[in-house]
Protein backbone atom coordinates (compact mmCIF):
# COMPACT_ATOMS: atom_id res chain seq x y z
CA UNK A 1 0.00 0.00 0.00
CA UNK A 2 1.39 3.33 -1.03
CA UNK A 3 2.18 5.76 1.73
CA UNK A 4 -0.13 8.74 1.74
CA UNK A 5 1.57 12.12 1.46
CA UNK A 6 0.09 15.20 3.04
CA UNK A 7 0.04 18.45 1.12
CA UNK A 8 0.81 21.36 3.40
CA UNK A 9 -1.45 24.36 2.82
CA UNK A 10 -0.77 27.94 3.80
CA UNK A 11 -3.30 29.57 6.15
CA UNK A 12 -3.63 32.50 3.72
CA UNK A 13 -6.92 33.29 2.00
CA UNK A 14 -5.88 31.44 -1.13
CA UNK A 15 -4.91 28.30 0.76
CA UNK A 16 -1.79 28.17 -1.38
CA UNK A 17 0.28 25.03 -1.51
CA UNK A 18 3.46 25.18 0.53
CA UNK A 19 6.43 23.98 -1.46
CA UNK A 20 10.15 23.56 -0.84
CA UNK A 21 12.62 24.79 -3.44
CA UNK A 22 16.38 25.19 -3.66
CA UNK A 23 17.42 28.78 -3.06
CA UNK A 24 20.74 30.64 -3.18
CA UNK A 25 21.23 30.36 0.56
CA UNK A 26 19.72 26.96 1.30
CA UNK A 27 16.13 25.83 0.93
CA UNK A 28 13.09 28.08 0.69
CA UNK A 29 9.64 27.10 1.84
CA UNK A 30 7.04 29.32 0.21
CA UNK A 31 3.34 29.60 -0.46
CA UNK A 32 2.07 29.53 -4.04
CA UNK A 33 -0.77 31.87 -3.09
CA UNK A 34 0.88 34.67 -1.11
CA UNK A 35 4.34 36.09 -0.53
CA UNK A 36 5.19 34.29 2.71
CA UNK A 37 8.45 32.36 2.66
CA UNK A 38 11.20 31.15 4.97
CA UNK A 39 14.69 29.96 4.11
CA UNK A 40 16.97 27.63 6.03
CA UNK A 41 20.10 25.61 5.35
CA UNK A 42 18.11 22.39 5.03
CA UNK A 43 14.67 21.60 3.66
CA UNK A 44 13.64 20.01 6.97
CA UNK A 45 14.88 23.05 8.86
CA UNK A 46 12.96 25.43 6.61
CA UNK A 47 9.78 23.38 7.04
CA UNK A 48 10.22 23.40 10.81
CA UNK A 49 10.66 27.18 10.84
CA UNK A 50 7.61 27.56 8.59
CA UNK A 51 5.47 25.45 10.93
CA UNK A 52 6.64 27.36 13.96
CA UNK A 53 6.33 30.88 12.56
CA UNK A 54 3.18 30.44 10.50
CA UNK A 55 1.35 29.16 13.57
CA UNK A 56 1.95 32.38 15.48
CA UNK A 57 -1.17 34.36 16.24
CA UNK A 58 -0.67 38.12 16.24
CA UNK A 59 -1.78 39.99 19.34
CA UNK A 60 -3.77 43.22 19.20
CA UNK A 61 -0.62 45.31 19.25
CA UNK A 62 0.85 43.39 16.29
CA UNK A 63 -1.91 44.32 13.89
CA UNK A 64 -1.71 48.08 14.42
CA UNK A 65 0.07 49.58 11.39
CA UNK A 66 2.03 52.02 13.57
CA UNK A 67 3.59 49.08 15.41
CA UNK A 68 4.51 47.11 12.31
CA UNK A 69 7.94 47.08 10.79
CA UNK A 70 8.41 45.18 7.57
CA UNK A 71 11.92 44.05 6.76
CA UNK A 72 13.70 41.63 4.51
CA UNK A 73 15.99 39.00 5.96
CA UNK A 74 19.43 38.29 4.45
CA UNK A 75 17.80 35.31 2.74
CA UNK A 76 15.27 37.67 1.12
CA UNK A 77 12.31 36.48 3.14
CA UNK A 78 9.86 39.15 4.22
CA UNK A 79 9.13 39.43 7.94
CA UNK A 80 6.73 41.64 9.89
CA UNK A 81 7.91 42.64 13.34
CA UNK A 82 5.77 44.18 16.05
CA UNK A 83 7.46 47.12 17.77
CA UNK A 84 5.58 46.49 21.03
CA UNK A 85 5.81 42.78 21.73
CA UNK A 86 8.63 42.01 19.30
CA UNK A 87 6.69 39.16 17.68
CA UNK A 88 8.00 38.28 14.25
CA UNK A 89 5.54 36.77 11.81
CA UNK A 90 5.26 35.92 8.15
CA UNK A 91 3.38 38.19 5.73
CA UNK A 92 0.79 35.48 5.17
CA UNK A 93 -2.15 36.62 3.13
CA UNK A 94 -0.68 39.95 2.12
CA UNK A 95 -1.66 39.33 -1.47
CA UNK A 96 -5.35 39.83 -1.95
CA UNK A 97 -5.61 40.92 -5.58
CA UNK A 98 -4.53 39.12 -8.68
CA UNK A 99 -4.94 41.45 -11.63
CA UNK A 100 -3.09 40.39 -14.75
CA UNK A 101 -0.27 39.06 -12.66
CA UNK A 102 0.36 42.36 -10.88
CA UNK A 103 0.40 41.07 -7.33
CA UNK A 104 2.96 43.26 -5.61
CA UNK A 105 3.68 43.27 -1.93
CA UNK A 106 1.84 45.90 0.02
CA UNK A 107 5.00 47.88 0.64
CA UNK A 108 5.72 47.91 -3.09
CA UNK A 109 2.23 49.16 -3.89
CA UNK A 110 2.92 52.44 -2.10
CA UNK A 111 4.53 54.77 -4.68
CA UNK A 112 6.28 56.61 -1.84
CA UNK A 113 8.35 53.48 -1.20
CA UNK A 114 9.55 53.13 -4.79
CA UNK A 115 12.80 54.73 -5.85
CA UNK A 116 13.04 54.95 -9.65
CA UNK A 117 16.39 54.28 -11.28
CA UNK A 118 16.78 55.01 -14.99
CA UNK A 119 19.08 52.16 -15.99
CA UNK A 120 18.79 52.69 -19.74
CA UNK A 121 16.67 54.91 -21.93
CA UNK A 122 14.22 52.02 -22.31
CA UNK A 123 14.46 50.64 -18.78
CA UNK A 124 13.39 52.00 -15.40
CA UNK A 125 13.86 49.93 -12.26
CA UNK A 126 11.79 50.98 -9.26
CA UNK A 127 13.41 49.67 -6.08
CA UNK A 128 11.26 49.36 -2.96
CA UNK A 129 12.81 51.07 0.08
CA UNK A 130 11.18 48.53 2.41
CA UNK A 131 11.82 45.11 0.91
CA UNK A 132 14.40 46.03 -1.78
CA UNK A 133 12.30 44.35 -4.48
CA UNK A 134 13.03 45.50 -8.02
CA UNK A 135 10.23 46.44 -10.40
CA UNK A 136 11.39 46.51 -14.00
CA UNK A 137 9.63 48.64 -16.60
CA UNK A 138 10.74 47.96 -20.16
CA UNK A 139 9.47 50.32 -22.84
CA UNK A 140 9.31 48.71 -26.25
CA UNK A 141 9.42 50.49 -29.57
CA UNK A 142 6.53 50.05 -32.00
CA UNK A 143 7.10 48.39 -35.35
CA UNK A 144 6.59 50.25 -38.60
CA UNK A 145 5.32 48.18 -41.50
CA UNK A 146 5.52 49.93 -44.82
CA UNK A 147 2.83 49.01 -47.32
CA UNK A 148 2.96 52.15 -49.39
CA UNK A 149 2.72 52.03 -53.16
CA UNK A 150 4.41 55.13 -54.47
CA UNK A 151 4.31 54.52 -58.18
CA UNK A 152 1.18 52.95 -59.65
CA UNK A 153 0.97 52.92 -63.44
CA UNK A 154 -1.79 51.57 -65.60
CA UNK B 1 13.28 52.09 -26.36
CA UNK B 2 13.88 48.40 -26.95
CA UNK B 3 13.86 47.88 -30.70
CA UNK B 4 11.06 46.07 -32.51
CA UNK B 5 12.33 42.98 -34.29
CA UNK B 6 10.18 41.40 -37.00
CA UNK B 7 9.98 37.69 -37.68
CA UNK B 8 10.34 37.49 -41.45
CA UNK B 9 7.52 35.00 -41.86
CA UNK B 10 5.10 37.50 -40.28
CA UNK B 11 4.77 39.64 -43.40
CA UNK B 12 3.91 36.59 -45.50
CA UNK B 13 1.28 35.47 -42.99
CA UNK B 14 -0.08 39.02 -42.91
CA UNK B 15 -0.47 39.03 -46.68
CA UNK B 16 -2.11 35.61 -46.49
CA UNK B 17 -4.76 37.08 -44.16
CA UNK B 18 -3.65 34.97 -41.23
CA UNK B 19 -3.66 37.87 -38.75
CA UNK B 20 -6.59 39.92 -37.53
CA UNK B 21 -5.42 42.59 -35.09
CA UNK B 22 -8.85 44.08 -34.44
CA UNK B 23 -10.23 43.82 -30.92
CA UNK B 24 -12.91 41.43 -32.10
CA UNK B 25 -10.40 39.46 -34.16
CA UNK B 26 -7.52 37.34 -32.96
CA UNK B 27 -5.95 37.18 -29.52
CA UNK B 28 -2.31 38.23 -29.53
CA UNK B 29 -0.13 37.38 -26.57
CA UNK B 30 3.37 38.09 -25.35
CA UNK B 31 5.49 35.43 -23.75
CA UNK B 32 8.96 35.36 -22.23
CA UNK B 33 11.85 33.45 -23.71
CA UNK B 34 15.49 32.94 -22.92
CA UNK B 35 16.30 31.45 -26.33
CA UNK B 36 17.84 33.69 -28.97
CA UNK B 37 15.20 34.42 -31.65
CA UNK B 38 15.95 33.97 -35.32
CA UNK B 39 14.24 36.43 -37.65
CA UNK B 40 14.57 34.09 -40.61
CA UNK B 41 14.14 30.64 -39.03
CA UNK B 42 11.47 31.15 -36.37
CA UNK B 43 7.92 31.24 -37.72
CA UNK B 44 5.64 29.78 -35.05
CA UNK B 45 5.70 29.77 -31.27
CA UNK B 46 6.93 26.18 -31.15
CA UNK B 47 10.14 27.37 -32.86
CA UNK B 48 11.12 29.63 -29.99
CA UNK B 49 11.15 28.13 -26.49
CA UNK B 50 9.11 29.74 -23.76
CA UNK B 51 10.21 29.82 -20.11
CA UNK B 52 8.53 27.40 -17.74
CA UNK B 53 5.16 28.34 -16.32
CA UNK B 54 4.61 28.82 -12.59
CA UNK B 55 5.39 31.30 -9.78
CA UNK B 56 3.21 33.96 -11.39
CA UNK B 57 4.08 33.25 -15.00
CA UNK B 58 1.33 31.59 -17.02
CA UNK B 59 2.52 29.33 -19.81
CA UNK B 60 1.41 30.81 -23.13
CA UNK B 61 1.96 34.36 -21.97
CA UNK B 62 -0.44 37.25 -21.49
CA UNK B 63 -3.08 38.76 -23.76
CA UNK B 64 -2.01 42.21 -25.00
CA UNK B 65 -5.67 43.14 -25.57
CA UNK B 66 -4.92 44.29 -29.09
CA UNK B 67 -6.98 46.85 -30.95
CA UNK B 68 -6.75 48.23 -34.47
CA UNK B 69 -7.65 51.69 -35.77
CA UNK B 70 -7.09 53.40 -39.10
CA UNK B 71 -6.65 57.11 -39.74
CA UNK B 72 -5.38 58.93 -42.82
CA UNK B 73 -4.10 55.75 -44.38
CA UNK B 74 -2.19 54.49 -41.34
CA UNK B 75 -3.37 51.51 -39.36
CA UNK B 76 -2.30 51.51 -35.70
CA UNK B 77 -2.20 48.36 -33.60
CA UNK B 78 -2.31 49.04 -29.88
CA UNK B 79 -1.88 46.90 -26.81
CA UNK B 80 -2.12 47.13 -23.03
CA UNK B 81 0.96 46.85 -20.83
CA UNK B 82 1.80 43.48 -19.40
CA UNK B 83 2.94 42.89 -15.82
CA UNK B 84 4.45 39.70 -14.50
CA UNK B 85 5.04 39.27 -10.75
CA UNK B 86 7.05 36.48 -9.19
CA UNK B 87 5.06 34.84 -6.39
CA UNK B 88 6.10 31.77 -4.45
CA UNK B 89 9.32 31.40 -6.45
CA UNK B 90 11.39 32.95 -9.20
CA UNK B 91 10.47 33.65 -12.84
CA UNK B 92 13.10 33.17 -15.48
CA UNK B 93 15.79 33.64 -16.49
CA UNK B 94 14.46 35.31 -19.61
CA UNK B 95 15.72 37.94 -22.04
CA UNK B 96 13.17 38.25 -24.83
CA UNK B 97 9.57 39.39 -24.99
CA UNK B 98 7.82 37.72 -27.90
CA UNK B 99 4.52 38.62 -29.57
CA UNK B 100 2.47 35.96 -31.34
CA UNK B 101 -1.02 35.21 -32.61
CA UNK B 102 -2.65 32.83 -30.13
CA UNK B 103 -5.81 32.35 -32.17
CA UNK B 104 -4.50 31.32 -35.56
CA UNK B 105 -4.46 27.54 -36.01
CA UNK B 106 -2.96 27.32 -39.50
CA UNK B 107 -0.11 27.82 -38.94
CA UNK B 108 -0.39 27.27 -35.19
CA UNK B 109 0.54 30.35 -33.15
CA UNK B 110 2.44 32.33 -35.79
CA UNK B 111 5.09 34.70 -34.45
CA UNK B 112 4.92 38.45 -35.03
CA UNK B 113 7.86 40.20 -33.39
CA UNK B 114 10.17 40.29 -30.40
CA UNK B 115 11.95 42.77 -28.15
CA UNK B 116 15.30 42.21 -26.46
CA UNK B 117 15.79 43.08 -22.77
CA UNK B 118 19.54 42.87 -23.55
CA UNK B 119 20.45 40.60 -20.61
CA UNK B 120 19.07 37.52 -18.92
CA UNK B 121 16.83 38.50 -16.02
CA UNK B 122 15.42 36.44 -13.15
CA UNK B 123 12.60 37.88 -11.07
CA UNK B 124 12.88 37.13 -7.36
CA UNK B 125 9.78 36.70 -5.21
CA UNK B 126 7.71 39.88 -5.18
CA UNK B 127 9.55 41.48 -8.11
CA UNK B 128 7.73 42.58 -11.25
CA UNK B 129 8.51 42.92 -14.94
CA UNK B 130 6.39 45.35 -16.93
CA UNK B 131 6.32 45.72 -20.69
CA UNK B 132 4.94 49.03 -21.90
CA UNK B 133 4.21 49.48 -25.58
CA UNK B 134 5.71 52.75 -26.83
CA UNK B 135 5.74 53.99 -23.21
CA UNK B 136 1.94 53.99 -23.16
CA UNK B 137 0.41 53.46 -19.74
CA UNK B 138 -1.60 51.38 -19.83
CA UNK B 139 -2.16 51.36 -23.62
CA UNK B 140 0.38 52.05 -26.33
CA UNK B 141 1.25 51.39 -29.95
CA UNK B 142 2.57 47.95 -30.87
CA UNK B 143 2.99 48.68 -34.56
CA UNK B 144 1.77 50.83 -37.43
CA UNK B 145 1.10 49.90 -41.03
CA UNK B 146 1.26 52.76 -43.48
Amino acid sequence: MAEATETKLCPCVRKGEVTVSKADLGYRVSCSGCIASVTDKTAAGALAVWDRVSARKPAKCCTKPENETVFTTPTKDLVIKCGVCNLRRLPIGLLSALVRGDVRKECCEDPANLVPQQVRDDLVVNVCRVCKCRHFELTVKPGKLNAEVSDIRG
Amino acid sequence: MAAYNKFQDFVEQLALAKHDFSAAGHVFKTYLSNAVPSASLDAVKADLAEIAGGNGYTAGGEDVQNTLAEAAGTATITGTKIVWTAAGGTIGPFQYVVLYNDTQASPVDPLVSWWDYAAALTLQIGETFTVKFNNGDPTGTIATIA
